[in-house]
């Protein structure tokens, strides 16, 4: 099953992003969407309009393929032309139109080159103005940016959604990249296997993630596995084998088996101290990774945990094999109850 | 001795000269990033030390013996190309095995190998399977694991993960080098991904048009970027465009667009030259422009928009001179901090501040990525 049960509501001039694992359905919904395939059960609507019946070509929708897909014997003015042009435009609505994407685009000094003169970002930009020329309303995305360089990417992102916002356009984006989506969507749909695990924005879908495997997707977390004990101060106790950590999430959960979850740039980082609500460790692993240093330390109750902090002087002079002590401040613990497929079943992301 | 020397090597394919003059030297189990965009020759030089294609001039040698002459199978190289060609009629482990096999190692040895490769890529479960029923990202772990068994000492790795999601990419590059150390390989990982080339690399070699622009371990590279394209391939970068305006014995006044004037502890250039500022992202700190404020590389702008990047919040503001600055700060600092439309004033220190000549054929062209 490709898609299982999907309900999703896109506001008119979002940014939405899906995203997900290869495999998770999220080609499979864009594409009921489109037209290009006819869902089994259920409805589609496009503003009041049901269009499970309509055909691809009557939705009012603009699509931009994975595969970029123009026509290689075509130049790049043509190309752009091809959908008003089928559809029987007159001929100074076309030029007047495909003069103007053009520009927004910055292709205006590439109108007469072939696709294969085009490097990949161009062919892009290409691809996309076509799908603006056809005059939708809506814009289908499906990995619009995955044949493109890294550097390329990041800088594309942004255009999309500016040129989607100037034309106050509603865009549905599939991306596997979650930063891709974090860094452009108003909104981000996480899917996996065929079912949609969470919807919010990105700050939501970061800061408070609703599901485990929402807090694996998108960005990286650390997760250690404990038990409730009780409560002290107004926050709850966990045991996390042997070692105890208080976490400022309300919990209602049947077991008392959990997961504790917390992103490696909210945990502090210290040369020894004895202060009482500390962990010690020993680093493990030190990268540099431009404007951050991610470390690995290995924790005294045997947890591993990633830690990330700024590159600064005192950052900078941690190493491998340093002792060292974590704070895991109460307000960034997050808790879920421990799933019953087991932890890595429930976050794996293939 | 060096593992792989080249030695002003260039290569042509007709008129285009995909590699230039090259000389580069690689350490007995160095693990080494060539970085470059789409066209910079990347896949070219590993073409040439895997023996695939000849060089036109120079020489290649590895572990001292030249090679020009040698061709691959005779390398001890394990080539690992960007489009995976494996075995389509045999299955995955046993694809694996071949190359163990096929010098002459028992099935025994071969098959724990090729498990134990299996392991590594978490394709194990599907020892069995044949190629064509793997995703493609399955295919490429497939590829790598082929790789690693081969057995020979130096590893050359195509894209290796340009096939796979971003957030397996992310979760499989640290495996990657972990692998590459624990066997004591020699490793070359080409890459247009420099967030992976960072992680990854003993040191990085930045490719541009056939041409080292820049080697040296990650901090360098991105702390002490030699020109425009480095800085701005590796990490992210704001430039300024101006003039000296003024030198002294402890550094120089730039004037940007519209009068805004930097001040930076450089001396460089002469008066009336031209050139280019640099100020990485996270070096260019915001701060409230409620009141009116002065002082040096005090410059006031508008935020105009805010990226939530995860552990990362991004400002872009616009200055009122007209030139344009992202900065970068943690979310736990930044976010909500400031909100679109707000005044606030830039701050950038004289020491954060990079100076480059003008480069001939204009900033934006030497910016140009897309």
């Amino acid at each position: 099953m490709a898609a299982k049960n999907v309900n999703l509501q896109v506001e008119d001039r979002e940014y939405l992003c899906i995203i997900g694992p290869s495999g998770c359905g999220k080609t499979t919904l864009i594409k009921c969407i489109a037209g290009i395939i006819e869902p089994d059960e259920g409805e589609i609507y496009i503003g009041d309009r049901l269009v499970n019946k309509l055909p691809i070509e009557d939705r009012g929708v603009g699509y931009v393929f994975q595969e970029i897909a123009l026509f290689p014997h075509m130049n790049v003015y043509d190309n752009v032309c091809y959908g008003p042009f089928v559809k029987g435009w007159s001929i100074s609505r076309v030029e007047n139109l495909v003069k103007e994407m053009l520009n927004m685009m910055g292709l205006q000094d590439r109108v007469r080159d072939h696709p294969d003169e085009l490097s990949g970002g161009a062919k892009q930009k290409t691809a996309v103005a076509r799908a603006l020329v056809s005059g939708s309303r809506l814009l289908l995305l499906d990995e619009p940016l995955g044949a493109l360089d890294a550097k390329v990417r990041r800088v594309l992102r942004y255009e999309l959604r500016r040129l989607v916002k100037d034309l106050g356009l509603t865009a549905i984006h599939v991306t596997h990249d979650q930063e891709e989506a974090m860094s452009i969507a108003d909104r981000i749909v996480v899917m996996r296997a065929g079912e949609v695990v969470e919807v919010g924005t990105p700050f939501e879908l970061y800061m408070r993630p609703k599901k485990l495997f929402t807090a694996n997707f998108v960005g990286e977390a650390n997760f250690l596995v404990g038990d409730l004990v009780g409560e002290e101060d107004d926050c709850v106790k966990i045991d996390v084998n042997g070692k105890i950590l208080y976490s400022k999430c309300k919990v209602n959960f049947e077991d008392n088996r959990i997961v504790a979850v917390i992103r490696p740039e909210f945990i502090i980082m210290r040369k020894s101290t004895s202060l009482k609500e500390v962990w010690k460790g020993e680093v493990r692993g030190k990268v540099f990774l431009g404007s951050s240093i991610r470390f690995e330390v290995q924790m005294e109750n045997g947890s591993l945990v990633a830690v990330k902090r700024p590159v600064s002087p005192e950052t900078l002079k941690f190493n491998v094999g340093d002792s060292v002590s974590l704070i895991l401040p109460r307000e960034f613990l997050l808790l879920y109850p421990y799933p019953k497929e087991g932890l890595e079943r429930a976050i794996s992301i293939e | 001795m060096p593992g792989i020397r080249l030695v002003k090597v260039t290569k042509r394919y007709g008129d285009v000269t995909a590699i230039r003059n090259l000389s580069l030297e690689i350490g007995d189990g160095e693990y080494v990033c060539v970085l470059g965009p789409t066209g910079s020759g990347k896949t070219t030089l590993l073409k040439l030390i895997a023996g695939i294609v000849k060089p036109d001039s120079g020489e290649i040698y590895i572990d001292g013996r030249l090679v020009n002459n040698v061709p691959p199978q005779e390398r001890n190289v394990a080539y690992v190309p960007q489009y995976y060609a494996l075995f389509p009629h045999i299955s995955v482990i046993d694809n694996v095995a071949f190359g163990p096999l096929s010098r002459g190692v028992s099935r025994e040895e071969a098959y724990k190998v090729s498990m134990q490769m299996l392991e590594m890529t978490r394709l194990a479960w599907r020892a069995n399977s044949f190629p064509h029923e793997l995703s493609g990202g399955m295919q490429q772990r497939l590829a790598l694991a082929r790789g690693l068994a081969s057995g020979a000492k130096i590893l050359l790795l195509d894209e290796p993960l340009g096939a796979l999601d971003a957030r397996l990419r992310v979760e499989l590059r640290y495996k990657l080098r972990e692998m590459a150390k624990e066997n004591n390989l020699t490793t070359i990982h080409v890459t247009h991904d420099q967030e992976e080339a960072m992680i990854v690399a003993d040191r990085i070699i930045v490719l541009r048009n056939g041409e080292i622009q820049q080697e040296g371990p990650p901090s360098q590279i991105y702390n002490e970027p030699k020109n425009i394209f480095v800085a701005h391939f590796v990490g992210g970068a704001n430039f300024f465009e101006g003039f000296v305006a003024e030198t002294d014995q402890n550094g120089s006044w730039i004037q940007l667009r519209n009068g805004f004037v930097l001040r930076i502890n450089e001396v460089f250039g002469s008066v009336g030259e031209r050139v280019v500022v640099m100020v990485r992202e996270e070096k260019a700190t915001i701060i409230r422009g409620a009141k009116k404020r002065e002082g040096i590389n005090l410059l006031p702008g508008t935020i105009e928009w805010v990226s939530f990047l995860g552990d990362f919040v991004s400002y872009s503001i616009i200055l009122d001179n007209g030139d344009r600055v992202n900065s970068k700060m943690p979310t736990i600092i930044g976010v909500g901090r400031f909100r679109v439309g707000e005044r606030v004033y830039v701050h950038l220190r004289p020491e954060d501040l990079r100076i480059y000549p003008y480069p001939p054929h204009g900033l934006y062209k030497e910016l140009e990525v897309i």
